[in-house]
């Protein structure tokens, strides 16, 4: 079955009755409960920290298994939308940058059609850790995004292709997302799973037999699941600051971890940021 | 030609100012014949900051009433029967309040004497994301 059949099958499946949806991670902070279908826009400015592990070798540079590491983040959260076209960013979010065009939407439910990249070069001149590796480019992948938003739940799912010819390869994903008030405190959850096909495991995570090395031997692998698992809150500070915080456990098909380029099957991130609403 | 001061016309201002002294004038003579106390009634803080439009906003405010003389007083939320606090031969306190609203509250300092309500004091409620749950604002990129 070719892609683009999949990804209609998946939308429509999960979307069987018909509003612009957003980014799920920035949604359910705000408590959201039907889709944004006016031009406009928002954007929320300010900074924050994060200390997390990685499971990505080279990510941050020099990283290893269950080493933690401490960084300040500008906190960015932006959308404008004209005519159903759209931009969105939220730092904090699974996805960060999407474009898109919503091309279907009914009262609480959309269809988007998004483009973003989800998996980031590596390369070794600009990152010391991949030298003596081909390069691997980032990817820009294109495809459906469905939302629902169900009282206080919120689902989310992503079809995309990439379109760039960097690995040609898919990615599916599901998340489901929760919000829940108390008192000013508005917490949120979010599962999700994703499966990414061989080509772009493969692409990122391979090492082929003309790059291998003692460092980094020959590996190969099939495409496979990952999944995070985030609780979160957002308070309100005055009617223009806000502060968000929140937990990120993410986990990845442990048959990975055999590759050079992965050091741990799972990461966590625990941040907190405090930003401006304009 | 006669220099006589007190024949002079009085000028404007004095004219304004006099007609001010005897508003006030009257404005007390009737307040003390009415016999009602003058009152304040003050909230702190006196707005609720919730994170979207919808949403019950929650905050602790104290709420400072001060009376011109003694008595027994009350204090009312509006279009309630029952009040939420009494002071006997007081003439002024203050009340812990327990803010839960999705609208804005307005709160009454009543005479008990002659069930006059005497001061007003409103909490109102702010959001970070106003309707539709996002904030929509007028700029453009493009």
């Amino acid at each position: 079955m070719s892609y683009f059949l999949r990804a209609l099958l998946v939308a429509c499946i999960c979307f069987p009755l018909a509003a612009v949806a957003g980014d799920l991670s920035s949604d359910v902070r705000k408590g959201a409960s039907g889709p944004d279908s006016g031009n406009g826009g928002y954007l929320e400015v300010g900074g924050g920290l994060k200390v997390f592990t990685s499971p990505l070798y080279g990510e941050p540079e020099g990283n290893a298994q269950g080493e933690i590491h401490t960084e300040a983040f500008i906190d960015i959260s932006a959308r404008y939308q004209y005519n159903g076209f759209f931009v969105e960013m939220f730092s904090q979010s699974l996805e960060q940058f999407t474009a898109g065009y919503n091309f279907y939407n009914g009262s609480n439910w959309a269809i988007d059609m998004i483009g973003l990249s989800a998996h980031e070069e590596k390369d070794g001149e600009t990152n010391k850790d991949y030298r003596g590796l081909d390069r691997r480019r980032f990817d820009v992948l294109l495809g459906p995004r469905g939302t629902a938003y169900l009282g206080n739940y919120i689902v989310q799912v992503h079809a995309l292709k990439d379109i760039v010819s960097t690995h040609e390869g898919e990615v599916y994903s599901v998340k489901l997302a929760r919000h829940w008030q108390h008192r000013n405190l508005n917490f949120h959850a979010i599962v999700g799973a994703t499966y990414r096909t061989q080509d772009v495991i493969d692409y990122y995570y391979s090492i082929d037999a003309a790059e291998a090395s003692e460092k980094f031997p020959e590996f190969s692998a099939s495409g496979g699941m990952s999944y995070i698992f985030e609780i979160g809150a957002t308070y309100p500070i005055s009617e223009s600051w806000v502060f968000r915080g929140f937990i990120r456990h993410t986990q990845i098909d442990s048959a990975l971890t055999k590759s050079p380029l992965i050091v741990d099957d799972h990461g966590e991130m625990l941040a907190t940021a405090i930003s401006y609403v304009f | 030609m006669d220099s006589c001061a007190v024949c002079q016309r009085p000028s404007p201002k004095l004219l304004l100012f006099s007609t001010w002294v005897h508003l006030l004038v009257l404005v007390f003579c009737a307040q003390a014949a009415a016999d009602v106390p003058i009152a304040q009634l003050q909230s702190k803080p006196n707005r609720c900051v919730a994170l979207h439009q919808g949403q019950v906003c929650y905050q602790e405010v104290i709420l400072y009433w001060h009376a011109d003389r003694t008595g027994e007083y009350c204090l009312y939320q509006q279009q309630a029967q029952e009040p939420l606090h009494c002071w006997q031969a007081q003439a002024s306190g203050e009340y812990r309040y327990a803010f839960a609203s999705d609208t804005p509250v307005q709160m009454q300092l009543v005479s008990m004497n002659d069930k006059t309500r005497l001061a007003e004091a409103q909490i109102d409620i702010a959001w970070v994301y106003k309707a539709n749950t996002r904030r929509k604002t007028h700029w453009r990129l493009f």
